[in-house]
């Protein structure tokens, strides 16, 4: 029996920042859309969504002068990762 | 990227390995490299002192020391001027907290030494309380720095570091404490050279341990990437 995946961490983007993100404690923004080669507006909507759903935590602050993004993975993005990777077992009959 | 949504589990599988690999990649990457910076400031600094008491004749270049995390934190600096920021992982962070409180006591401790000769020697004119109170020994240093390097050893995985770690603690302090650095240069050369080496011995080993629990685990990192 096929267990459902949950479609927002379904999506090439949005799973490579939770996968990004679940081995580091924090990352910036610039970091993350170096890794994933996403434009800058696709990654905001995607952290957005994300941040949303709370599975990231978006901090906004300063760097010097300069603005500065840092995602964090939650405890309830967390849970849902290792759901996603439990659900993705039954399709691979793992 | 694009935003595919009707990808394959196998597709999903291979980003999330993917995505893993390079994070984890970078975050050995930064943590080697501060490795690295921090172990080869502290070595150029040890030099730098030892060199300056040795011309100088007195141990006054010692006060240079409080100029430690400065240089590391320049260092560091430099490293990151153009790179993307690297993410922070707890095995960087705990590695960096470790030495961050071991330079922590060792300077407070330092700073308590010098406002304790201070004290003595320009308000109670008391010579004979130096002779008496050491609050920051060789020994002490070595304790602390084989500690540090030992517990680098368990956070990294690594047995030969924690193994050095124990060896360095408990060996340095043995050694110091029986004053057997002192004894062999006294031995081989004179009592005054042996005398003299209070001033730059420490630089020497405050180096060498420099190399065993910062450079050597920042050159092994960088070999596991």
């Amino acid at each position: 029996m096929f267990q459902p995946l949950d479609p927002l961490l379904h999506s090439e983007l949005r799973l490579s920042i939770m996968s990004l993100l679940i081995s580091a404690e924090e990352a910036e923004f610039p970091y993350i859309k170096e890794q994933t080669g996403a434009t800058a507006g696709n990654l905001s909507v995607q952290v957005d969504k994300l941040s949303a759903a709370g599975y990231i935590e978006v901090e906004k602050t300063f760097k010097g002068k300069r603005p500065c993004t840092i995602c964090r993975i939650t405890p309830a993005g967390l849970k849902a990762f290792e759901d996603y990777v439990e659900a993705l077992k039954s399709y691979l009959k793992v | 990227m694009e935003d595919n949504k009707n990808m394959s589990a196998e597709r999903s599988l291979e980003i999330i390995r993917e995505s893993i690999e390079k994070s984890q990649k970078d975050v050995t990457r930064s943590t080697a490299r501060s490795m690295l910076i921090s172990g080869l400031a502290t070595i150029v600094m040890s030099a730098l002192i030892g060199i300056i008491c040795v011309c100088t004749k007195s141990g006054t270049a010692h006060l240079l020391w409080f100029l430690m995390p400065i240089v590391i934190w320049i260092g560091l600096r430099w490293q990151n001027r153009n790179s993307v920021p690297t993410p922070k992982n707890y095995v960087g962070m705990l590695v960096g907290k470790v030495w961050k409180v071991f330079a922590i006591v060792v300077l407070t401790l330092f700073a308590c030494q010098i406002l304790w000769l201070f004290f003595c020697v320009r308000i109670v004119n008391d010579i004979q309380s130096l002779e008496t109170v050491h609050l920051l020994s060789t020994q002490l240093i070595l304790l602390l720095m084989g500690c540090a390097i030992a517990t680098t050893g368990y956070v990294l995985r690594s047995s030969w570091l924690k193994w050095c770690g124990f060896i360095c603690a408990i060996g340095g302090y043995l050694l110091e404490s029986y004053d057997v650095p002192f004894q062999f240069l006294a031995h081989h050369t004179s009592y005054q050279t042996a005398g003299f080496s209070n001033a730059w011995m420490p630089c020497v080993i405050v180096a060498l341990f420099a190399f065993v629990g910062l450079v050597l685990p920042g050159l092994t990192l960088k070999g596991k990437e």
